[in-house]
C-alpha cells in the first residue's frame, strides 16, 4: 500500500506546493521594479547560503550544528525521497539511495529533536506560536521517512510490516509523513515557519546589495564584503517616488527579504531601542511588513511586541498607508523614529534582512511627502538648509574655535596630503577640544594638512537618516563641488558620521575620496614612528566602538592598536567591536527623541561601568556627547585623539619628558 | 442653552457647508538671518498655518497670494520662498507681477476684490510685517483702509467663523504685552495680522513644495510706482554685538548647570513673613497693576 500511496502523495504535495509559490512570487511581485541580475543571482545563491548566511549563524555554535543537521538532512532526504519513489531506478540503485536515505533522515531527526530541545525553555527573543509545532513537524517528517526506508530495505521485523499491524504502521507512518510534508514543502510557499526556507534562498539570489557578499575572488584577494551607504532616491525626475507609503511601495525583492524572516528575535535581542523600552522591535517591524502585504493584523504575531504598545491592535492594507497619524495602521509613527540607525540588528541577522533601508525608505516618505518629522526633526532640517549646519549657526562661525591655531586653509594652499574634517562638531565646546587635540597630534607628526574652513558644511549625515533626501543630496552636491577644487590624497575626520558618508555615500554622486577615521590615521602615523609617546599611565579603560566606524565601516583594530600602542590594557565590554552596543546618538534618534523608559546612553555607560573601567576612550562626537551626558557616571569620556595629544612628548622637551599640558596648543609663528 | 439648536443658531450648519469660508494669506519672501537665504517669511508662514488649520477644521478655501517682481521664474529666490509656502500643504499659489519700484497695495487690492466669488465669510491673514523691503508693518492697515475692511494686528488664534443676523463674525484672539490676550469678535470680511506668539508653521515638505503650482497673474492696470519708496535711502541693517556670558568650566556637568541657569530676575518684591491676606493683596496689586484684573 504504501509503496503505491506515496508516489501519489508526493505528487499532490509537489503540484500544490507550485502553486504556492507561484502565488507568493506574484505576491511578491507587487512591489515596485528592481532590477537583479537573475541568473547570476540564481548560481551565486547556494554559496551565499553556505558561506556568508552561515558566517552569521555559526556565531550561535550551538544552534549552527542543529541548523547544519536538520537543513541539511531534510534538503538531503526529501530530494532523496523524491528521486527513489518518483523515479524509476534499477534496484541496486534504488538500495543504495535507500541506505543513504536512512542516514539523512537520521541526521535530521537528530537536528528535529535538538531544535525541540531548544524550544522546551524557549529564550524571549524567538517567536512562539506556530513556530512551537514545527520540531514535532520535523521529527514526524524524519521519523517516518526513516522508518519507510528501514521498510523498503526489509531492515523492519516481519511482525511489523504484515498483517493488521503492518497495515496500521502504513496508515501511521502516512498520516506522519503527510503531515511532515504539509509543514516542510507546503509550508515553504503557503505560510508558516518553513516560508523562510524559500524565501530565503531567492532573497539571497535577488538581494537588492549582492556586494555584501563574498565572492571566490574576493575571498581569494582577502576582501572583507561590506555595503552600508543608504541608496539614493532619484530626485531628478518629478515623478519618482519620494520613500514608502504603503507595503507596495517596497520593491519585490525587499517584499521578498522581509518573508525571509525566521523570527529569531536576534536582531529584537542587540537593537538598543528596544532594550531601552522605546516603542521598536525590529523583528516585530519586519513581521509587521510581512502582515502588510497580505493585509492582516497583527493579533496571530507570537514574539516580543514593541515596548508599550499591545498587539492585536494594528492592521495593515496591501495598498493602504503604512502610517497614519492617528495609529492603529500597520506602524506607528514613533516606531520608526525610535530607530538609531545602528546596524546592529543587519549585522546579526542570519537571513541578510536590511532593517535599515527599509526604515529609512518609509522616514523618507514621512519626511518628503508628508512632513512629519517629529521632535527637533523639522528645526534641524530647517537649519540645514538655511545654514548647512543643524544647530543654525552662523556659517562663518565653523572656525571660531581654531582662531588660535592658524590652521592652513585650503582655499589660500590649494592642496595638501591630508584634507582635515572638522564636521559639525566644530560648533560643539566639548568636540573642540577633540578638534584641537587632533590639530596637535597631526602637527607633532608634521602632517602636511589643511581645512576648509567655512567652505565646509554639514555632510548630509543626519539629514538623510531624518528621510530628507533632498537637503541630503544638496548638501553632497556642494561638498563634493568644494572638494573638487583642491587637491589632496587623504580626507582624515574624527567624525564616523562624515567618514562613513563621505567615503559610502557620496560615491553616487561622483565623489570618490580615500577618507580615514583619525584613529585609523593616527594608527598610520604610529606604525611609520612619526609620533614619540609617553606611555600611559592612568586607570583601566575600555573602548566603545561607534557604529559608523566599526559596523558601518569595519574598522574595529585600528583604534584598539592606538590604545594597546599608548600602553594601555583595553578592558573590553561584553558587548564590543561588530556587537558594541549604540551610544544612542546616531539617526537622528537624539532629535526626534522617542521616549522610552530608559535612555541608551545610560545602558552603554552601565557596560563601562561593568568593566570597571576608569576612562572609556571613544572616536566619535556623537559618541562624546551621549556618553558625557549620562549623570553620575563611573567613567571618564575622552576621544583617542585627546588620549594621543596627551600622551605626546614635544619635539623641544623630549629630553626632560615633559609632556605638553592639556588642550594647550602651540601657536605657530 | 437651548435644547432646540436649530432655532437659535439658524446659520452654522447648513450655510457654513454652502458658504465655504474663503481665506487669503499674503505671503512675502522671508531671508535666513544670518545667511540670507531666501525662506518662507516667519510670520506669513504663521498665517498660513492659521488658515490651514481653519481649512482642516472646517473646511475653509485656501488661497495664498505674492506681490513681487516677476521675470525669471524657475530657480529664482522668490519662487524658492514660494515653494516653501507650497510644502506646507497648498496645490497653488498665485504670484502677482509687481514691476521693480512698484506698490504692491492697489496690486492686492484688485486682486482681492476680484477674489470676492460668493456671498460666504472672508478672511485675510498676513504676517504683521515683511521681512525684507520697508517691513514697516503698514501695509495691512493701508490695505483694510482701502478695501474698508476691519484690521486686526497681532492675532494669534482664529477662534472661531460664525453668523449671525445676516452677518459674519469671527473671534479671535489678541496679543498683549507680557503674555496676555485678548478676545475680540470682528464683523467680517477682515484683515489679520499675525502676530510671532501664534502657532509654529508646520513643516515644508519636498515633495507638496517640488509638485504645487505657482500662477503667474498680471494686473498691469493697478501698477502704481511707490514714490515715497523711491526717496528713501536703504542701507543694510547691523547687528549690534553681544557680549558672551563667560563660563570658566571643566567638566560638562558645569558647563551644563552654567548653560541652564536661570536669568536673575529683576524688579518685584519678595514677600516674607507675611499673613496670607497681605500675600493675597499684594498678588491682587499686582494683577491689577498688569491689567489681568479690572
Ligand atoms: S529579521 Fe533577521 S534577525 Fe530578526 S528575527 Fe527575522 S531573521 Fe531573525
Ligand atoms: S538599526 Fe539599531 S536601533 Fe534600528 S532597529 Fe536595528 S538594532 Fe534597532
Amino acid at each position: 500500500m504504501l509503496n503505491t500511496l506515496l508516489p501519489l502523495l508526493l505528487l499532490a504535495v509537489l503540484a500544490l506546493a507550485v502553486v504556492g509559490a507561484v502565488r507568493r512570487i506574484a505576491l511578491w511581485r507587487r512591489g515596485r521594479p528592481s532590477s537583479v541580475p537573475v541568473l547570476t543571482g540564481l548560481m551565486a545563491m547556494p554559496r551565499r547560503y553556505l558561506v556568508d548566511l552561515h558566517h552569521v549563524v555559526a556565531r550561535d555554535k550551538v544552534f549552527a550544528n542543529t541548523h547544519v543537521a536538520t537543513a541539511g538532512g531534510f534538503v538531503a532526504a526529501a530530494a532523496l525521497l523524491l528521486v527513489v519513489y518518483l523515479v524509476p531506478l534499477p534496484g541496486s540503485v534504488e538500495t543504495v539511495l535507500e541506505v543513504l536515505l536512512l542516514v539523512f533522515s537520521a541526521t535530521m531527526f537528530v537536528g528535529a529533536r535538538l531544535v525541540a530541545k531548544r524550544r522546551r525553555h524557549p529564550p524571549a527573543r524567538l517567536s512562539k506560536g506556530p513556530w512551537m509545532r514545527l520540531p514535532k513537524s520535523l521529527q514526524a517528517f524524519s521519523g517516518s521517512v526513516f522508518l519507510i526506508a528501514l521498510a523498503n530495505l526489509g531492515l523492519l521485523p516481519e511482525g511489523l510490516i504484515s498483517g493488521v499491524i503492518g497495515w496500521a504502521l502504513a496508515a501511521v507512518l502516512l498520516v506522519a509523513l503527510g503531515l511532515g510534508l504539509a509543514e516542510l514543502l507546503l509550508g515553504m510557499t503557503w505560510g508558516g515557519p518553513m516560508k523562510h526556507a524559500f524565501a530565503g534562498a531567492l532573497h539571497l539570489a535577488f538581494h537588492r546589495r549582492a556586494e555584501r557578499f563574498s565572492t571566490r575572488k574576493s575571498d581569494r584577494e582577502g576582501k572583507v564584503h561590506r555595503s552600508t551607504g543608504l541608496k539614493a532616491l532619484n530626485l531628478e525626475d518629478e515623478t519618482a517616488p519620494l520613500g514608502v507609503a504603503t507595503p507596495e511601495d517596497f520593491t519585490w525583492n525587499q517584499r521578498l527579504g522581509f518573508d525571509a524572516c525566521v523570527q529569531c528575535g536576534r536582531c529584537e535581542a542587540v537593537c538598543p531601542a528596544f532594550a531601552a523600552g522605546q516603542p521598536l522591535n525590529p523583528k516585530k517591524l519586519i513581521q509587521d511588513m510581512v502582515l502588510g502585504m497580505t493585509g492582516h493584523s497583527d493579533a496571530a504575531y507570537a514574539g516580543s511586541p514593541y515596548p508599550g504598545k499591545a498587539v492585536g491592535e494594528h492592521q495593515g492594507t496591501p495598498s493602504g498607508p503604512i502610517v497614519v497619524e492617528a495609529g492603529g495602521a500597520l506602524l506607528d509613527a514613533d516606531t520608526l523614529w525610535s530607530c538609531t540607525t545602528c546596524r546592529a540588528c543587519v549585522e546579526e541577522c542570519p537571513m541578510m534582512i536590511e532593517h535599515v533601508d527599509a526604515i529609512v525608505d518609509m522616514r523618507r516618505f514621512m519626511t518628503l511627502e508628508q512632513g512629519q518629522t517629529p521632535g527637533k526633526g523639522s528645526e534641524v532640517i530647517d537649519n540645514l538648509i538655511a545654514t548647512d549646519n543643524p544647530n543654525g549657526y552662523a556659517p562663518a562661525a565653523r572656525m571660531h574655535w581654531a582662531a588660535d591655531l592658524s590652521l592652513p586653509l585650503m582655499r589660500d594652499l590649494g592642496q595638501a596630503d591630508v584634507l582635515l574634517w572638522l564636521g559639525d562638531g566644530a560648533f560643539d565646546m566639548r568636540n573642540q577640544r577633540t578638534l584641537r587635540a587632533l590639530v596637535k597630534v597631526l602637527r607633532a607628526a608634521e602632517v602636511d594638512f589643511a581645512v576648509l574652513g567655512d567652505e565646509e558644511r554639514d555632510s548630509g549625515d543626519v539629514a538623510r537618516r531624518l528621510g530628507d533626501e533632498a537637503t541630503f543630496q544638496r548638501l553632497a552636491k556642494a561638498n563634493i563641488a568644494t572638494l573638487e577644487k583642491y587637491r589632496f590624497q587623504t580626507i582624515v575626520t574624527c567624525d564616523p558620521h562624515s567618514f562613513h558618508v563621505l567615503s559610502n555615500e557620496y560615491g553616487a554622486f561622483g565623489g570618490h575620496y580615500r577618507v580615514r577615521h583619525h584613529s585609523t590615521y593616527i594608527d598610520e602615523l604610529m606604525a611609520a614612528d612619526r609620533l614619540s609617546l609617553r606611555s600611559w599611565k592612568g586607570g583601566s579603560v575600555t573602548y566603545h566602538d561607534p557604529c559608523y566606524l566599526g559596523r558601518y565601516n569595519g574598522e574595529y583594530e585600528a583604534p584598539r592598536r592606538v590604545l594597546t600602542a599608548l600602553g594601555i590594557e583595553l578592558n573590553e565590554m561584553q558587548r564590543s567591536g561588530f556587537r558594541s552596543r549604540c551610544c544612542g546618538g546616531g539617526g537622528g534618534a537624539p532629535i526626534t527623541d522617542i521616549p522610552g523608559e530608559r535612555r541608551i546612553p545610560d545602558m552603554r555607560m552601565q557596560d563601562v561601568a561593568e568593566t570597571g573601567a576608569e576612562l572609556v576612550a571613544v572616536g566619535c562626537p556623537q559618541c562624546t556627547a551621549m556618553l558625557e551626558g549620562v549623570v553620575d557616571a563611573t567613567a571618564q569620556v575622552r576621544d583617542i585623539a585627546e588620549l594621543v595629544a596627551d600622551a605626546l612628548i614635544s619635539e623641544d622637551a623630549a629630553g626632560k619628558e615633559r609632556a605638553a599640558k592639556p588642550q594647550v596648543v602651540e601657536v605657530s609663528p | 442653552m437651548s435644547l432646540e439648536p436649530s432655532s437659535v443658531n439658524p446659520s452654522s450648519a447648513a450655510s457654513a457647508s454652502t458658504q465655504a469660508l474663503s481665506i487669503d494669506v499674503l505671503v512675502s519672501v522671508g531671508r535666513h538671518s544670518l545667511t540670507e537665504r531666501p525662506r518662507r517669511a516667519d510670520l506669513d508662514a504663521r498665517a498660513l498655518e492659521l488658515a490651514l488649520r481653519l481649512r482642516d477644521k472646517r473646511g475653509a478655501q485656501v488661497n495664498a497670494c505674492h506681490v513681487g517682481e516677476g521675470g525669471q521664474q524657475a530657480g529664482s529666490d522668490t519662487e524658492a520662498a514660494l515653494r516653501d509656502y507650497l510644502g506646507m500643504g497648498l496645490e497653488n499659489l498665485t504670484w502677482i507681477d509687481a514691476p521693480q519700484g512698484s506698490d504692491a497695495l492697489g496690486l492686492l487690492d484688485e486682486h482681492l476684490r476680484a477674489g470676492q466669488v460668493s456671498a460666504g465669510p472672508r478672511l485675510v491673514l498676513c504676517g504683521m510685517r515683511a521681512e525684507q523691503g520697508e517691513g514697516s508693518g503698514l501695509l495691512p492697515f493701508l490695505l483694510s483702509e482701502s478695501l474698508g475692511w476691519a484690521y486686526v494686528p497681532a492675532v494669534v488664534e482664529v477662534e472661531d467663523v460664525a453668523s449671525e443676523d445676516g452677518h459674519w463674525y469671527t473671534t479671535v484672539l489678541q496679543a498683549l504685552p507680557r503674555g496676555q490676550r485678548r478676545r475680540l469678535r470682528v464683523r467680517l470680511p477682515a484683515l489679520l495680522g499675525i502676530d510671532s506668539a501664534a502657532a509654529q508653521p508646520r513643516q515644508s515638505a519636498f515633495g507638496p513644495a517640488r509638485r504645487g503650482r505657482i500662477e503667474q497673474r498680471q494686473l498691469e492696470a493697478s501698477v502704481m510706482a511707490d514714490e515715497s519708496l523711491a526717496n528713501w535711502p536703504l542701507q543694510p541693517a547691523k547687528p549690534r554685538p553681544k557680549r558672551l556670558k563667560i563660563v570658566t568650566a571643566t567638566n560638562a556637568r558645569d558647563r551644563f548647570k552654567a548653560a541652564a541657569a536661570k536669568a536673575e530676575s529683576t524688579g518685584g518684591k519678595v514677600l516674607q513673613d507675611v499673613s496670607p491676606e497681605q500675600g493675597a493683596e499684594a498678588v491682587l496689586a499686582l494683577l491689577k497693576e498688569e491689567g489681568v484684573l479690572r
